[in-house]
């Protein structure tokens, strides 16, 4: 995993700093905007593969270092749609609730085990009548039981601060207050720990932040949906 | 509101591809050996319903249409219908299943010699390990039935494709990359087979039915004996998207009759599938 900083566009307040000159300087930086009031910032991250190739559906968070991370948990989404979950990777802050409705004209079951929420939603059609609170930090990998292809990934933040990259490798964090902040990386194809992607910044009371990242990948081994000669599928 | 009322979901397919095979006469002899290429097309569509967490079943319908660029009398038309239940043992993809299928099909062949019914069952079981392989076994009972029985000899039947048999076959699949999967197969078969020569005595001899099969020339003579055929296919899926796949295959034949009649065959198949 390699990453990189860019300079600030002009107007921005601090464009982020080095690793090893960040701490003290980071620290005044941020002291300093802070004496000016919270105010609100844009982290603009960038992520590319290490072919130069924009990735889609990395996680980026930004945790901040001074003070707790706040925000309130959510009731978000994920709908099954052509027997595939939508979104492909979902971020939410600790203590949020998913609803998990099944768009689709025949049934889907649901599932997890992973450590940070093993769970089942045995097979249903339509909406389930209650949600399934993830109450526990960490990356949460759902399948359906049925159609083996279907995954998706649900993670479990413990900061609001997060975004998702969309096709181009972007991701856009809105509204940071100014301060110093640890940012981080997770997708579902990385090859190293999230823990070795974290780089510290500090964001000023307005303006952009950039931060990018280059990442390995490894492709995920999971059933394929195409057919294969002489092969049922799922039937 | 979620339900848990079972609901059936239409599933269908359909396919087109190309095969050559060096011995589709299943001769023995190098003058009686046969090989053509066919094209074939081939469409199928029913109803999956799960049943429940674990139990799911299927009803289809397939149509298959195969046409012979030489040998014309075997060209032909199937359709069938075939009800499977299948089980799975647990959560996720890793976890084990089984399969029992059964299936009628008509065959309506140019050359009615072959016309008739085939009926089979099967069970078969499969899991998906070691994050990358899929490995499956089965065993499979087939009955063929054909509507002629044109009798050469009052004391001999001439139903040559009229036949029992049984295979058993083990499977192997791997995932190479997201969308590419190399397969081996080998399959055992033990049953009656049926095979074409000019009149030949030692052959006649230890047939259970023999009959004239136009299909290859006047006097060729068609004749039915038990064989064990060792079959080993192997080849390669590319997947093309969420819906469709390439396959390409050869599989090599090697027949054990009675009396130390031998056959040998291969035979390669490209195919376009595509599942609605």
């Amino acid at each position: 995993m390699n990453s990189e900083r860019r300079g600030a566009p002009a107007g921005s307040a601090v464009a982020g700093c080095a690793p090893l000159r960040g701490a003290l300087l980071c620290g005044l930086l941020a002291t300093l905007l802070a004496a000016g009031g919270a105010r609100a910032a844009t982290l603009l991250a960038a992520v590319r593969d290490d072919s130069g190739r924009p990735v889609r559906d990395a996680v980026v968070l930004a945790m901040p270092l001074d003070g707790s991370p706040g925000g309130k948990p959510t009731r978000e989404i994920i709908d099954q749609i052509d027997k595939e979950f939508v979104p492909y990777v979902k971020p939410i802050l600790v203590g949020s609730s998913v609803s998990f409705p099944n768009r689709d004209k025949l049934r889907h079951h649901v599932y997890s085990v992973s450590p940070a929420k093993p769970f089942e939603l045995p097979l249903y059609a339509g909406t389930p009548s209650s949600a399934v609170l993830f109450d526990k930090p960490g990356v949460v990998t759902l399948g359906c039981n049925i159609h083996d292809w279907m995954i998706a990934y649900v993670y479990v933040a413990e900061t609001p601060h997060f975004a998702v990259s969309a096709h181009d490798g972007s991701a856009r964090i809105a509204n940071l207050p100014s301060g110093r902040y640890a940012v981080r990386i997770w997708h579902p194809e990385m090859t190293v720990a999230e823990s070795s992607t974290v780089q510290q910044i500090a964001v000023g009371r307005d303006g952009e932040t950039q931060v990018s990242w280059t990442l390995k990948l490894t492709p995920i081994l999971r059933p394929r949906r195409a057919p294969a000669a002489g092969a049922h599928g799922y039937h | 509101m979620a339900s848990g009322a079972a609901r059936a979901e239409w599933i269908a397919d359909a396919g087109t591809g190309v095969v050559y095979d060096s011995n589709v006469s299943l001769a023995q002899s190098r003058s009686d050996i046969k090989h053509d290429a066919l094209v074939f097309a081939e469409a199928s569509g029913g109803q999956f319903v799960q049943l429940t967490d674990r139990l799911s079943g299927t009803l289809t319908g397939r149509v298959r249409k195969e046409l012979y660029s030489r040998y014309t009398g075997l060209s032909n038309l199937s359709a069938g219908l075939s009800a499977a239940a299948r089980w799975k043992f647990g959560l996720g993809a890793g976890a084990p299943w089984a399969r029992l299928g059964g299936s009628a099909t008509r065959l309506d062949y140019r050359n009615n010699l072959r016309s008739g019914w085939l009926y089979e069952t099967a069970l078969s079981t499969g899991i998906r390990a070691f994050d990358r392989w899929e490995l499956d076994a089965g065993y499979r009972r087939e009955h063929r039935s054909a509507d002629q029985d044109m009798s050469l000899d009052p004391d001999i039947s001439a139903a040559v494709f009229s036949q029992h048999a049984s295979s058993e076959w083990l499977g192997a699949r791997f995932e190479l990359t997201q969308s590419l999967y190399p397969f081996v197969r080998y399959t055992r078969r033990s049953g009656d087979i049926t095979a074409t020569t000019q009149p030949n005595l030692p052959i006649y001899q230890v047939s259970s039915a023999v009959a004239f099969d136009p299909v290859f020339g006047t006097g060729a003579i068609a004749y039915k004996l038990h064989a064990t055929t060792h079959i080993f296919a192997a080849g390669l899926t590319q997947a093309v998207g969420a819906h469709a796949s390439i396959n390409l295959s050869i599989e090599r034949r090697i027949s054990h009759g009675d009396s130390d009649i031998n056959y040998y065959g291969t035979a390669y198949e490209a195919q376009l599938l595509y599942e609605f």
